[in-house]
């Protein structure tokens, strides 16, 4: 009898479920494996049966049916020689400049002529015209020498010589009256249209000037009025004490119920009535009300009469019932702040 | 029998003023503020900017001025306390510009003190 090995018996179940599902898991693994072997054995096969009946298919098509009818034929377009063209049209281009050259020169050439032709003709002009001057000259030498003056009749035919010699062409005799005439009637008009012009020109500076003196009259009218007015102001103002003398001695003599004083000093000892910022007085339970720095007058809430508030005082005194007013300033938005900061 | 009578009107004027300068100058005085609108609004305006009234005396003017002093004499009578008291009827509200407020007193005692000082150089 054999001894049998209790340590490591021959039947063993595994009980671990951990490696139960790893045996488990292994044996699907090979599985799913030869399943993939032969899924793509089987498409490899399909693929070449596929290959093979292509080309079967490329090989029937090789050997298609002739058609029915052919057309055969060329056209011929020409042949193009780019080279040849570009030469040709340069020869052109060529030939253009300078028939455009002989035709500018031509036209150069008139020019020229022209102005020699323009210069030539101003020469004779001139010289004609000093030529003329010259015997103009000569002639008047001449008269001179003799001491004759030259009549009317001699000086127009003198300048018809020298506007036939400068080319003017003499004018028509027209009409029955005489040139003499004509001109002695055309110098009337020039002179009557001068004279005429003259007219206007005067009553246009007469217009003018007397514009002018009534703007400058106007002017000084205005300076004295204001200097008379300015004159009256001071006058009023500095130069009254003795023109308004009267009425002042006879308010003074009225305030001062009608009596002459006795003489200054006398005046100056009157009691006066206490006026000093010590002097008594009765302080009112009105309390006033008023803006920082405003200032102004409200009549007394006393007596009626005009209080004037100054611009930076705590108290108002009525001049009239002596009665004293406090004043309560009220700060303004920005000032409160510093107010309260101070 | 005639008897000279030159320089007697003048006497007279001269006694007439000298006697009741005080008077005649508060009549004056009113006179000027009413004419010209001076209200306690421009008297403080004056105060607050310090004018000199002094200075508002066009230098042209100093002859007359004098002349008036002449006649006048003595003007120790022209302080604040009678200044006051001779606007005080007429124009309360100056007047009682000068009682309240401490600063207008102040420059009206200055302005007199200057008026008296450049009065007494001419």
């Amino acid at each position: 009898m054999s001894v049998e090995d209790v340590f490591n018996p021959a039947n063993r179940t595994e009980t671990d479920p951990r490696l139960q599902k790893e045996k488990a898991s292994e044996a699907a693994v090979d599985a799913t494996y030869w399943e993939g072997k032969a899924k793509a054995a089987a498409a490899k096969r399909e693929y070449e049966e596929e290959q093979r009946r292509a080309r079967q298919a490329d090989a029937a098509e090789g050997t298609a049916p002739e058609a029915p009818f052919t057309v055969k034929g060329s056209v011929n377009l020409g042949d193009f020689n780019l080279q040849e063209q570009s030469k040709q049209l340069q020869t052109n281009i060529d030939k253009i400049q300078a028939d455009a050259r002989t035709q500018i020169d031509a036209l150069n050439q008139k020019s020229e002529n022209y102005r020699d032709e323009l210069h030539k003709a101003q020469i004779t002009m001139v010289e004609n015209s000093m030529k003329a001057q010259i015997d103009y000259l000569a002639r008047m030498i001449e008269q001179g020498q003799n001491h004759k003056t030259p009549g009317l009749m001699d000086q127009i035919d003198q300048i018809s010589k020298i506007a036939g010699a400068l080319g003017y062409a003499k004018p028509e005799a027209g009409g029955e009256m005489p040139a003499s005439l004509r001109l002695q009637i055309l110098k009337m008009e020039v002179d009557a249209k001068q004279a005429d012009r003259q007219f206007e020109w005067d009553k246009m500076e007469s217009e003018r000037t007397w514009q002018l003196t009534l703007k400058k009259m106007e002017h000084e009218s205005a300076l004295r009025a204001a200097e008379i007015a300015n004159e009256e102001k001071k006058r009023n103002m500095f130069i009254s004490p003795f023109e308004s003398i009267g009425s002042a001695i006879a308010r003074g003599l009225l305030d001062n119920g009608g009596r002459m004083a006795q003489g200054a000093p006398q005046i100056a000892a009157q009691p006066a009535q206490p006026t000093g910022p010590t002097a008594k007085r009765k302080k009112s339970l009105h309390r006033l009300q008023a803006n920082t720095g405003d200032a102004g007058e409200i009549d007394c809430p006393e007596c009626g009469e005009k209080v004037a508030i100054a611009p930076t005082a705590r108290t108002a005194v009525c001049a009239s019932c002596e009665a004293q007013f406090s004043i309560d300033r009220i700060p303004l938005p920005g000032e409160e702040g510093k107010q309260n900061a101070g | 029998m005639p008897v000279n009578l030159q320089g007697f009107g003048e006497l007279i004027l001269h006694g007439l003023v000298a006697n009741n300068a005080p008077n005649m100058f508060k009549g004056m005085l009113n006179t000027w503020l009413t004419d010209f609108m001076i209200d306690s609004k421009v008297i403080s305006d004056m105060v607050m900017q310090n004018k000199s009234l002094w200075s508002m005396l066009p230098e042209n003017q100093y002859d007359r001025f004098q002349k008036i002093l002449g006649q006048i004499g003595d003007i120790d009578w022209l302080t604040t306390e009678w200044l006051i008291d001779a606007v005080r009827k007429e124009h309360s509200a100056i007047a009682s510009l000068f009682l309240g407020w401490k600063k207008g007193r102040n420059w009206l005692d200055r302005q007199l003190a200057e008026i008296k000082e450049e009065a007494g150089k001419l």
